[in-house]
């Protein structure tokens, strides 16, 4: 398993792709932060917009700009680019021929991608923070270094909840083994496609059973998207239950998937 | 008894109820180079990809003695690669995996010649230098069993040459089983010593390398008369190869011999009933391929 752990780390970091991606995400943390000096600062609203009331209630430390940059769904448009090149390059390219006859590689061949999918995640994360540290200097004055414990708790979720959806990703990417098919999917489903969909289930079964139900509770994205610094501990529970799940149930049908198909590389 | 390193029992691969392999029983001895020939289409990649698991049989086994798949290196169709990847950094991704030091990478490097340009991106290599560190990752671990498909496909002379003598020197110097597959036949000629023949998903022939020889050079076929005893006892002590069949003798003429033989058939006055011209292995393939599609049809 520890072979099968390094030769995938070896091989993303090793590529150029999510360094490339990491600068887009550098990039839009910089543009994020400025959004938000631009209209605190500059000028001067204090409305009573959700995602400003953090800044003015006086947590505007260092990790509570940190905190708001990942929050919502910020992570995910870059966890839908990155997860299909972890998946699919190697079929690709036929890279997968070479070492598919190793028996560890079938064994732990899911392993190897969760830990890819979380150092990518944890690599963006870290990029946010860098972002944030920048920002600090060019734009705002951080009143301290913020409430540390609170955005450990709410980055950690944060990962967990992109792995989770990197799951979901890679299902999606094993299944179709073509990059740009796998990456078009997971950013119309980002984009646009999640909250039609969760609205059409709701308005679906307001109409069938005439119950008041949100389905974005029950999903990984929906939890997402509500997180904050703040959020209590049954959301809290609610969300690693339902990422635990979503993770648990997407690898085990993409390993099967992996091991039942066959082998046929699309080489350029 | 030679050690067997593969064997194939009753392989069949049906892609939606179009059998692309039919039921294929096969043998491999272990330090052989076999050559597995047919035209585009035949099954031949098929055929390897089953033996390695890349694509799973829909009835039969593979089997291996004294190794496992984890033995194998393999080049299958077009070279697998990180094209933005150096080529050291392609080899270390499978040396990860097959636990070998830096030294034996740089040490196959070297034997494919790409030792200089190994921290060159793959996407800058030619043709040739992709199949040679394909070849070289295949080698990586120290596999028993070197499976190469059309490993000289789209090459130069140049590179064809190269290529044939590193399989060549890879037999002899690491002892390492090869099962190749071409459709250059020439080339196949040049490096094995047994040779498999499929058409259409059917293992339909399978000769040694002298056999071969033997089918693909001159023969000329006399009729049984009372001189005969003297013509065989005169190619027993020449050690001159022949076939004794009911009215006729067949002699395998090479091309040293010749003029010797067709003076001492004509010195004991023998009827000459029919001369066959040296085949290439291409006339070979193309004959009894002819054959086979008879015998089907």
């Amino acid at each position: 398993m520890r072979k099968i752990i390094y030769k995938d780390f070896f091989v993303t970091f090793k590529s150029r792709f999510y360094y490339v991606v990491g600068v887009f995400v550098f990039g839009v943390a910089l543009l994020s932060l400025y959004g938000i000096y631009h209209t605190l600062f500059e000028n001067n609203i204090t409305s009573n917009y959700a995602i400003f009331q953090m800044v003015n209630a006086n947590n505007n430390g260092f990790f509570d700009y940190a905190a708001e940059i990942i929050s919502g769904n910020f992570l995910s448009l870059f966890v839908a680019i990155s997860v299909p090149v972890i998946i699919c390059e190697a079929f690709g390219n036929g890279y997968i021929k070479n070492i598919y006859n190793f028996s560890e590689q079938k064994k732990y061949y899911i392993i190897g991608k969760l830990v890819s999918i979380f150092s990518v995640i944890a690599f963006y994360v870290f990029i946010t923070l860098l972002a944030t540290g920048i920002s600090g200097i060019v734009m705002f004055k951080f009143k301290g270094i913020g409430n540390v414990k609170k955005y450990i708790v709410f980055v950690l979720l944060h990962i967990l909840c992109n792995v989770a959806f990197g799951c979901v990703i890679m299902l999606i990417s094993e299944l179709f083994r073509k990059l740009s098919i796998s990456m078009i999917i997971g950013v119309i489903y980002v984009v646009m496609l999640c909250d039609l969909l969760y609205q059409t289930i709701n308005s679906v079964v307001l109409h069938l059973v005439n119950v008041k139900f949100d389905i974005s509770d029950y999903t990984v994205m929906g939890n997402m998207t509500k997180l904050t610094m703040d959020s209590e501990k049954g959301d809290i529970i609610r969300t690693v239950l339902i990422s635990v799940a979503f993770i648990a149930v997407f690898s085990v049908l993409t390993h099967i998937l992996f091991l039942r198909r066959d082998v046929n590389c699309n080489e350029k | 008894m030679e050690d067997k390193i593969l064997e194939i029992k009753d392989l069949k691969k049906t892609y939606r109820k179009r059998e692309v392999l039919h039921n294929t029983n096969f043998i491999l001895n272990t330090g052989e180079i076999y050559g597995l020939i047919g035209r585009n289409g035949a099954g031949k990649t098929t055929f390897m990809k089953l033996i390695t698991g890349l694509i799973k049989p829909t009835s039969g086994k593979v089997i291996f003695h004294n190794c496992s798949t984890n033995d194998i290196g393999l080049l299958i169709e077009n070279p697998g690669l990180y094209l933005n990847l150096s080529a050291y950094d392609n080899m270390k991704i499978k040396a990860i995996l097959v636990e070998t030091n830096n030294n034996e990478i740089i040490e196959l490097l070297e034997l494919v010649g790409l030792k200089e340009c190994r921290k060159m991106k793959v996407s800058k290599f030619s043709l040739g230098m992709k199949q040679r560190l394909s070849i070289a990752l295949a080698l990586l671990g120290n596999p028993k069993l070197l499976l190469l498909d059309e490993p000289v496909n789209g090459l130069d002379p140049q590179g064809i040459s190269e290529i044939r003598n590193l399989i060549i020197r890879i037999n002899k110097e690491r002892n390492i089983t090869i099962l190749i597959s071409s459709h250059i036949l020439s080339e196949l000629g040049l490096v094995c010593s047994r040779f498999g023949f499929i058409d259409n998903g059917n293992f339909f022939m399978e000769i040694s390398r002298e056999k071969l020889e033997l089918n693909c050079c001159k023969q000329i076929i006399v009729l049984k008369d009372e001189n005969i005893d003297k013509l065989i006892e005169c190619l027993n002590r020449a050690r001159m190869m022949y076939e004794i069949e009911e009215n006729e003798v067949k002699i395998y003429i090479k091309e040293n011999n010749e003029i010797k033989i067709v003076s001492l058939i004509d010195k004991l006055s023998l009827n000459i009933v029919n001369t066959f011209e040296k085949k290439s292995l291409e006339d070979y393939y193309f004959k009894i391929t002819e054959r086979n599609l008879r015998h089907n049809a």
